[in-house]
Parts: C-alpha cells; sequence; structure tokens
C-alpha cells in the first residue's frame, strides 16, 4: 500500500499547474467602452552635435471620434546593455524624477533619458519598470480632448532614433467611476485595454545587426558609411495612399558631409539631411502615388585611409 | 481498495468563525481521478492527482476489504497539502518603511473585532515574496508625489493562497485573491501629519501602479495585481504546488 499512495503523489506535480482554472470563473459585468481608435502620436527628431544629443518630440492628436480623452502615452526606451546611472546629468529633464526621490524602478538597461513637459507639476513622468518612457497627463481635465492635439512632450537622449513601440492611454477615470457603483467583489470584465498601440520615434542601443546597409558597395566597409534603421530593405512596399514615409539614416563616423546628396526621383532635396558622421537622423519624404526613389550618396574614408563613395537607392512602391 | 480523502480543519486559512461551515467539498482541494481499484500483482496501484482551487491539508488514507475479506483494513494515514509555496505574512509590518507608509487593515486582529470579517481573521495579509516591496514603492512614490498618506492594505491571500472565500461559503468571492499577486487598497488613508482620514486619488494611485508594472483589476473598488512576470513566476516556478508531509507505513 506505500507504494501505491507514493506513486500516486508523484502524479501531483505534473498535473499541479492547472489548479488555478478548475474553480468556475463568475460572469464579469461589461466595462464602458474607452475607445480612443485613430488617435496618433506623432514625434520629430533633431540632433544637438555641439552637446551629441538628440531631442525627440511627441505630440498626442486625439480622434474625433474618441470616447474619452488621451491622458498620456509611453514609448519603449529598452537597450540591450547596462546603463549606469540611469540619469544623466548632460540631459536636461524639468520633471521630478523618481531614481532620485524614492528608487530607481526600471532596470538598467532602459536607455537614460531627460524629460521635458510642458507642465511639469501637472503631469506624471519617468521610466517605467517596463523600461518605457511615461508621460501621463494625471489632473483631472488635463487630457487631450476628442479632436484637439497636445504637444511639447521632450525626451532627450544620447541614443539615436528607430521606431519604437508606444501606446497612447484612455482616460480610465469612468472605470473607476462605474466599479465604485457596484458591490465589493463584483467582477469586471477589462478584457478589452483601449490603449492605442503604436510606433514612434524614440531612443534605440543600435544593433549593427538590425541596421540594414542600403545594399550594393563593396568592401563592406564603405556599405556602411549609409545605413538605416528603417527601411530595412532597399525595395519597400508602402501601402496605397500612403504620403509619407520616415528613413532613419545612420551616418558613418568617417563619412565627409560635403560630400553627401540626396534626390528624391530626381529632385535635390541634400538640404534636408545634416550627415553629421557618427550620428543618425529621422528624415521624413514624400511619397507619390507612382514609385519614388531616393537617392543617397556619401564618401568616407576607409580603415586603409583610401575613399570610398556609400550610394543608396531606397524605392517605395505603393502598393 | 479505495483512497479516502479528509480535510484537516482550520487548515489553508480557513477558520470560518462566523459561519462555521468548516468543512469544504474535499474534491474541491484534490481531485484524485480514479480513488479506487485494484492494485496491480506488486501491490501498486495508480492514479492521477490534481490539486484543485481550495489549499488546505488533507489526510490520505487507503481502505481495502480484500487483504482480509469481510474485513476493512486501512493504511496509516499520510498527509498532503494543497496550497502555494512561499507566501509569506505581512504582519505584523515591523519593518520601519514599511509601518511609515502602509498598514494593514481588514481581516487582522486590530482592526477587525465585528462579525463581518472573521472568517480569516490574521490570516488575510499573505502574499508573494514580491508583494512587500511593490507595496513599499507604491506607497513612498504617491507620498512623493501626490501627499502624505499611510495607506491601508487590506486582503491579499490566504496562507496558502487558493480561494479566498470571504463569506465562509467555499465559494469564491474574492476571485483574484489566490495566489499572493492581488491585493486590495483601502480608499481612504491615513494623514500621518495630521492624523486624519484622507481619500486616496485612485486615479493617480493606479497610474503609479502602472508605472511599477502592476495593473488594476477591477473586481470591487481598488484591487492591485503585481506585474505579469512576476505572477508568470509564481504560477510556473513556486506556484500552486504541494507539500507532502508524514509517511505511510
Amino acid at each position: 500500500m506505500t507504494k501505491t499512495l507514493l506513486t500516486s503523489m508523484l502524479f501531483l506535480a505534473a498535473a499541479a499547474t492547472s489548479a488555478v482554472a478548475q474553480a468556475p470563473e463568475p460572469q464579469p459585468v461589461l466595462l464602458p467602452s474607452l475607445s480612443i481608435a485613430g488617435s496618433r502620436l506623432d514625434s520629430t527628431v533633431t540632433y544637438d552635435a555641439a552637446r551629441r544629443v538628440y531631442r525627440y518630440a511627441y505630440t498626442i492628436v486625439a480622434a474625433p471620434t474618441n470616447q474619452v480623452a488621451v491622458t498620456g502615452f509611453r514609448v519603449d526606451i529598452s537597450g540591450r546593455t547596462e546603463h549606469v546611472p540611469q540619469i544623466d546629468p548632460d540631459l536636461q529633464n524639468n520633471v521630478r524624477r523618481g531614481e532620485l526621490r524614492v528608487r530607481q524602478f526600471q532596470p538598467n538597461t532602459a536607455l537614460p533619458v531627460g524629460i521635458v513637459v510642458p507642465q511639469p507639476s501637472r503631469m506624471y513622468c519617468g521610466v517605467t519598470r517596463n523600461a518605457e518612457a511615461n508621460f501621463q497627463l494625471w489632473e483631472e481635465g488635463d487630457g487631450v480632448a476628442p479632436g484637439r492635439s497636445a504637444g511639447g512632450f521632450v525626451l532627450e537622449s544620447k541614443f539615436p532614433p528607430s521606431p519604437r513601440k508606444a501606446a497612447l492611454s484612455p482616460d480610465k477615470r469612468s472605470w473607476h467611476t462605474f466599479t465604485e457603483q457596484h458591490p465589493p467583489g463584483t467582477l469586471f470584465d477589462d478584457s478589452t485595454s483601449y490603449e492605442v498601440v503604436t510606433t514612434a520615434l524614440a531612443p534605440w542601443e543600435p544593433d549593427d545587426a538590425l541596421l540594414y546597409s542600403g545594399g550594393g558597395q563593396q568592401p563592406a566597409e564603405v556599405n556602411k558609411f549609409l545605413r538605416y534603421a528603417q527601411p530595412a530593405d532597399n525595395r519597400l512596399p508602402v501601402p496605397a495612399g500612403m504620403s509619407t514615409y520616415t528613413v532613419v539614416v545612420f551616418y558613418g563616423a568617417t563619412i565627409n558631409p560635403a560630400t553627401f546628396s540626396a534626390t528624391l526621383n530626381g529632385v535635390d532635396i541634400t538640404p534636408q539631411f545634416q550627415p553629421v558622421p557618427g550620428s543618425a537622423q529621422a528624415v521624413t519624404i514624400a511619397i507619390g502615388p507612382g514609385t519614388t526613389k531616393l537617392k543617397l550618396s556619401v564618401e568616407g574614408t576607409k580603415a586603409s585611409g583610401g575613399r570610398g563613395t556609400d550610394s543608396d537607392t531606397l524605392t517605395f512602391l505603393p502598393q | 481498495m479505495t483512497i479516502k480523502r479528509e480535510y484537516v480543519p482550520d487548515s489553508g486559512g480557513h477558520p470560518h468563525l462566523v459561519s462555521g461551515n468548516t468543512t469544504p467539498p474535499v474534491a474541491d482541494i484534490l481531485d484524485i481521478a480514479a480513488p479506487s481499484g485494484v492494485t496491480n500483482a506488486s501491490g501498486i496501484y495508480t492514479t492521477e492527482v490534481k490539486g484543485m482551487n481550495i489549499a488546505g491539508h488533507l489526510k490520505i488514507t487507503a481502505e481495502s476489504t480484500g487483504v482480509v475479506p469481510g474485513v476493512t483494513t486501512k493504511s496509516q494515514p499520510f498527509g498532503l497539502h494543497v496550497g502555494f509555496n512561499n507566501l509569506v505574512d505581512l504582519a505584523p509590518l515591523d519593518e520601519p518603511d514599511l509601518a511609515g507608509y502602509l498598514r494593514l487593515t481588514g481581516h487582522n486582529a486590530a482592526t477587525c473585532a465585528g462579525t463581518g470579517c472573521d472568517n480569516h481573521r490574521d490570516l488575510s495579509h499573505y502574499a508573494a515574496p514580491e508583494m512587500a516591496g511593490f507595496l513599499l514603492d507604491m506607497a513612498k512614490e504617491y507620498n512623493d508625489t501626490v501627499g502624505p498618506a499611510v495607506i491601508g492594505v487590506n486582503d491579499i491571500s490566504l496562507p496558502d493562497g487558493g480561494l479566498f472565500d470571504i463569506d465562509g461559503t467555499w465559494s469564491p468571492s474574492h476571485w483574484y485573491h489566490r495566489i499572493g499577486c492581488g491585493v486590495d487598497i483601502d480608499k481612504t488613508a491615513l494623514n500621518p501629519e495630521t492624523g486624519a482620514d484622507v481619500v486616496l486619488d485612485i486615479y493617480k494611485l493606479t497610474l503609479i501602479v502602472e508605472a511599477l508594472g502592476g495593473s488594476k483589476v477591477p473586481e470591487g473598488p481598488v484591487h492591485y495585481e503585481l506585474p505579469a512576470d512576476v505572477q508568470d513566476a509564481v504560477l510556473g516556478n513556486a506556484g500552486w504546488s504541494h507539500v507532502v508531509s508524514g509517511v505511510t507505513r
């Protein structure tokens, strides 16, 4: 009999983890919609060559059809390696930073940032445990109403741009009001988050393996004078009707800026680019209804001391 | 032979002082796929058992009328415990940091002398080890950004997790309070400077919780959950598990 029971005990471990799902779940009460679908987070980035700092500026654009205000957003600033300390005194910051006053929430792999906002005393900002830059308008009535926009939300970073995950937050105050009208213990259906998940330009820890060379030149080091975080191919299908595209170009450390040129369907657009060696830039170009060709070229110095020219043609193909 | 399960009274954090309904359905603690059958030629009997949704101690015995015909033969009992390992009791809050920012409320002896909440007196603040730090960060951040408040921490989980039936009925009421990762927060806090009650700004507190990786679950007025990766770790590593004590002879 001993063996019998011990055998049974061994089976317990294998089956144990499904136990939580065994109890019948009570029927939840549906929460009111907080839809902010169609809202956008616009982003631009500039580079301060003197300080070697990128300045990311964000604007919340609330869709007219929103059912509640947009109260803020989060942008992924996770990195690949540790960055200690997380506070960089070279970066401008006008918000209270929990890292200095309470405790650091974020992992050390978050990219150090400065945060500058229009009304710091009326916002909750910082870096979250999930390594996101967090901008929240937390005073009642400060949210961005349907059909309105609000800007001036800035991240400063020494890390170059790339399209990164971002999320716009709906005002959840109506949920708090709604739930308080029900007795304690009531279960609510909150399976729909109503956050708008999108992409925005944000600091990124460069990964050589993820930068696209643009194709073309040999040797490989010449082909790295111009590289791209976006696009990842030199022939890029784009949705029909798309009118703009943001190219994120990384300039090699040994390029000669004076030799840089850019044309869009044959038209010189060189002035739109500021090719600072070793920096990156996001440039938004117009996409026509037909095929659009962006040609970039720059000369640089090879490790041998010789010179080479990297020329890339990025072709956008409306589908 | 037949495998018998007997619940050990008050185990798993279910004293049920008010309801007096002290005997749970044992099948809700431990499911035995085939509780009776015939052993093989070596005297071995195999079946699958599964921990269910109520935590507690069980006394397990095996009975047979086949060993001596007409006589019931019983094995020595052995203890089997179904529940979550590693939940820690937040009471008392003896860390200076915790005591300055948090107070335990609800089902603890100091504040719960009435008849409405003593089904689980002193047993409702068991939590995953990460909970204390999470609550402290939350409370410090709130004090630093919103205003002074000693925040009331209400129900978390029973000592071994599992069903937290605040009504003493062995049926769900506190649905999320099972693995030590969910906590109720009182809407009213204590202003440590004036001694007066203050109403918490739940909207701001929730934004702080979200910055900490947690989330608000709309079960009742104010219920927060630890970050999803912490919950995954509790469920996957230390999770709903078993502790076997005693041996049979």
